[in-house]
């Protein structure tokens, strides 16, 4: 959080650029996309049962994937954000992963 | 559709099925019919097997040699599990989970076939519509997907 531009982080210097560090460090994302066949009672309920999330964040997620077109669902590594989309798959829910940029 | 199919949860993860019995062989010939098309590459089956990596084709592909095989094994075994047990008045949850996996499953494909979309009026099937029939079904297995829905609901902590 320096102002100066020109002060380092304090990443290793030499073996990665910095942008590769940060770029393994950041976090996935898990989306869940609109579509006009899921059912919005089935949404809330599979978000309850992969996540387990109460009801009430479970609606509102899905809330916010049908009025927003996609909603995020959640934040991890990797790996834990592939097996989540994969379950979320399983179900027929329409789910993709990015990395926060 | 709910006079004639009611699902509750009875104790113990378990649940009754009341259904009548042309409903429950057709919810069977569906399972039936959905499992050698599992095997195909019909565009209709693309919401089955979504893209993870939207961004990243290469990632994507590998992301499909393993997935696709998984999802496909998953389907196969819950479709098996709702044909031997749709005459069954009584159910586990797992099971129920099976039914409601291949009726999404099914409603998933025939409403990717009738390319439906936000704006259409499930009130309104005009019966000159050619896939009249199609969208008959597809309407019938939302009805049974919501009572599943709301049954399993009914057993999870708000």
């Amino acid at each position: 959080m320096s102002d100066d531009p020109h002060k380092t982080d304090g990443s290793p210097v030499g073996l990665l650029d910095d942008e590769t560090i940060v770029a393994a460090d950041r976090p996935w994302a898990v989306l869940v996309w609109n579509d006009p066949i899921n059912l919005m009672s089935y949404v809330t309920l599979i978000l309850q049962k992969v996540f387990g999330y109460s009801k009430e964040k479970a609606t509102k997620l899905m809330l916010d994937v049908h009025h927003k077109g996609r909603a995020v669902v959640f934040t991890g590594d990797r790996t834990e954000s592939e097996r989540y989309v994969h379950k979320l798959h399983g179900h027929g829910l329409w789910a993709t992963m990015e990395q926060d940029s | 559709m709910s006079r004639f199919v009611a699902i509750r949860p009875i104790g113990d993860d378990r649940f009754s099925v009341e259904m009548p019995q042309d409903l429950r062989r057709f919810l069977g010939d569906l399972a039936a019919e959905l499992d050698p098309a599992l095997e195909s590459d019909a565009p209709a089956l693309r919401r089955l097997f979504p893209t993870a990596y939207p961004d990243d084709p290469e990632r994507d592909a590998g992301y499909q040699v393993l997935a696709r095989s998984e999802l496909v094994d998953g389907h196969r075994e819950a479709i098996a599990t709702l044909r031997a047990t749709s005459d069954d008045t009584e159910i586990a949850a797992d099971t129920l989970e099976a039914w409601m996996r291949v009726v999404n499953s099914v409603r998933l494909v025939l409403g990717t076939q009738l390319d439906v979309s936000e704006d259409d009026d499930p009130s309104e099937i005009d019966p000159d519509d050619p896939h009249a029939g199609t969208r008959e079904i597809y309407e019938l297995l939302g009805l049974i997907l919501d009572i599943i829905v709301s049954a399993m609901m009914s057993t999870l902590d708000d």
